[in-house]
């Protein structure tokens, strides 16, 4: 019984999480990976998901995570690449 | 990136802190033998949790997770919570959807779900949960709940508590934050203190015009020294003998998702007013200006502005009382129904500080309405229940709109009202949708 148990804890911790394999949700495109790096060592994808901005409304908002929220400043290029797939992904004309 | 900075499905918890997973998925704490020592509440959820009772549970080690939620990712359903719309899960924000608001009181399972920050570590003992007054007062206190619940007069009120952004899916252009739709709020049965009886312990200097709240809550970014959310009222409110600290609801230990072992209620007003996981109150000499108290949030414009303005901070100012409003709790929308006789609509309408003096229901996009049953509040600040008999006079699609109406005469919007920027405030009819055959 104990023995048992025991691999099945091992094959639970050894298990790859969800969230990483499928990049929490956010779709294939460049820049996929960068944005999920850089929300989710906060928060989760849900919150951004939920979201429809222009490039602009989205630019303020990281403006505004860094003002206020202890977000680390971003290279320009790298800034440049996570609005674009924001902007692209989750803007007012994607259906929620 | 480290692996605490990940999403955090039940896998990831269990792989990071087995035990503190239980604890946290389950309430489950282990015996001194290690085995995973379940029963009451912990013991419920597990089996809610996996579909089935769970003969052999005293032998489930701690720390292991069920196989049969080994490939879920977010079930908040094994969080204490059932049936809510997850909207976040870092952190956690859970809505309520509108039929599960049915009861008179809300069930603790089905209450509402609103965090900035992350949770704070479980305590063992929440009778020695302390916290700090200090500030504008001539003595400063450090109270633990079995203090309050020894030294002040212990009460217990229904009360409703909104998130000021319900309804924040409403608008156009879309405002960013959590896109709650009509469920952050419920109403509760709170057992505590008047928060007036403690300051008055402490004793008001005369230059004490509002109350700074904090809690246990880590920020996001796991900053110590950054408070997830700090918000206060002025004096008048907290003085308000609605005004409570809460260690109880619905006459079991207020909930850990929900601010226990203790928090502010300050009814009426947006949640963020009543501070989970109270660890201070800083009695201010000036408005407090925690995070959450200034810019953009918890604000709205002085003036009317056109949707998508840009309103400057200094045109911005801070939310009070929340305004009336109702929902239709039954029947579901999208039923179908018996056009041959009537049928029973009811919900809950409320009203911020005020109470709510009529309640309408129209079948006809509001060319004309029905005056519904209205029953008084259990007490001040309780929401309250309306009904009405609805008679269809044809077959068809129809929708059923509800309407209310506060004291002061001010009525619910047919539409959605006053566009802002961050999305509060949306007190617009509920709607529901029927087939009559």
């Amino acid at each position: 019984m104990r023995g048992i148990l025991l691999t099945a804890v091992a094959s639970a911790a050894l298990t790859t999480p969800a969230a990483a394999e499928d990049f929490g949700g956010f779709p294939p495109g460049r820049g996929q990976a960068e944005t999920f790096a850089t929300c989710t060592a906060c928060h989760s994808t849900a919150i951004v998901r939920q979201q429809r901005q222009t490039r602009e409304g989205w630019d303020e908002i990281i403006t505004w995570m860094q003002d206020e929220k202890g977000m680390w400043q971003l290279e320009p290029p790298m800034r440049k690449l996570i609005l674009n797939y924001l902007a692209e992904h989750y803007n007012p004309d994607v259906p929620r | 990136m480290s692996d605490h900075k990940k999403e955090r499905g039940i896998r990831d918890l269990y792989a990071e802190d087995p035990e503190r997973a239980d604890w946290l998925v389950f309430g489950r704490v282990p015996d001194q033998g290690r085995r995973g020592f379940l029963k009451g509440a912990g013991l419920a959820a597990m089996a809610a949790a996996v579909g089935a009772s769970i003969p052999f549970a005293r032998h489930l080690p701690a720390g292991l997770i069920p196989a049969a939620l080994a490939d879920t990712t977010t079930d908040f359903a094994i969080l204490g919570k059932e049936g809510l719309i997850v909207r976040n899960d870092r952190p956690i924000n859970l809505e309520t959807p509108p039929t599960l608001l049915d009861a008179d009181v809300t069930p603790i399972k089905h209450f509402f779900v609103r965090n900035n920050g992350l949770l704070p570590e479980p305590v063992a003992d929440p009778d020695a949960w302390s916290f700090t007054i200090d500030g504008e007062v001539e003595n400063p206190l450090t109270l633990s709940v079995a203090d309050l619940k020894r030294d002040f007069e212990n009460i217990t009120i229904q009360a409703q508590l909104e998130c000021g952004g319900n309804g924040r899916a409403g608008y156009n252009p879309p405002a960013r934050g959590n896109q709650w739709a009509l469920g952050a709020v419920g109403n509760g049965e709170w057992t505590g203190v008047r928060l007036a009886e403690v300051l008055n312990k402490a004793g008001l200097k005369p230059s004490a015009v509002y109350t700074g709240h904090y809690g246990a809550d880590p920020h996001l970014s796991q900053d110590p020294n950054k408070p997830s959310i700090s918000r206060g009222v002025p004096i008048a409110k907290a003085m308000n003998p609605y005004t409570m600290l809460v260690w109880g609801m619905n006459g079991e230990p207020l909930p850990y998702l929900n601010g226990g072992p203790l928090r502010v209620l300050a009814p009426g007003w947006p949640g963020s007013c009543s501070q989970k996981w109270l660890t201070r109150i800083w009695v201010r000499d000036r408005i407090h200006d925690g995070p959450g108290m200034t810019g953009m949030s918890y604000r709205m414009p002085r003036h009317r502005v056109a949707p998508g303005t840009k309103v400057p901070t200094s045109e911005m100012e801070i939310m009070q009382s929340m305004p009336v409003k109702s929902v239709i709790t039954f029947p579901d929308t999208n039923v179908k129904v018996s056009a041959s006789r009537p049928l029973e609509v009811r919900g809950h309408a409320w009203a911020g500080d005020r109470d709510v003096k009529e309640v309408y229901v129209s079948i006809d996009y509001g060319a004309s309405w029905q005056r519904a049953n209205l029953a008084a509040p259990a007490n001040k600040y309780a929401w309250q229940r309306f009904s009405a008999a609805v008679q269809f006079p044809d077959s068809g699609y129809f929708e059923i709109w509800a309407r209310a109406v506060d004291d002061a005469g001010i009525s619910q919007p047919m539409v959605v009202p006053g566009w802002n920027p961050r999305g509060y405030l949306n007190n617009s009819c509920h709607r529901i949708a029927v087939v009559a055959a």
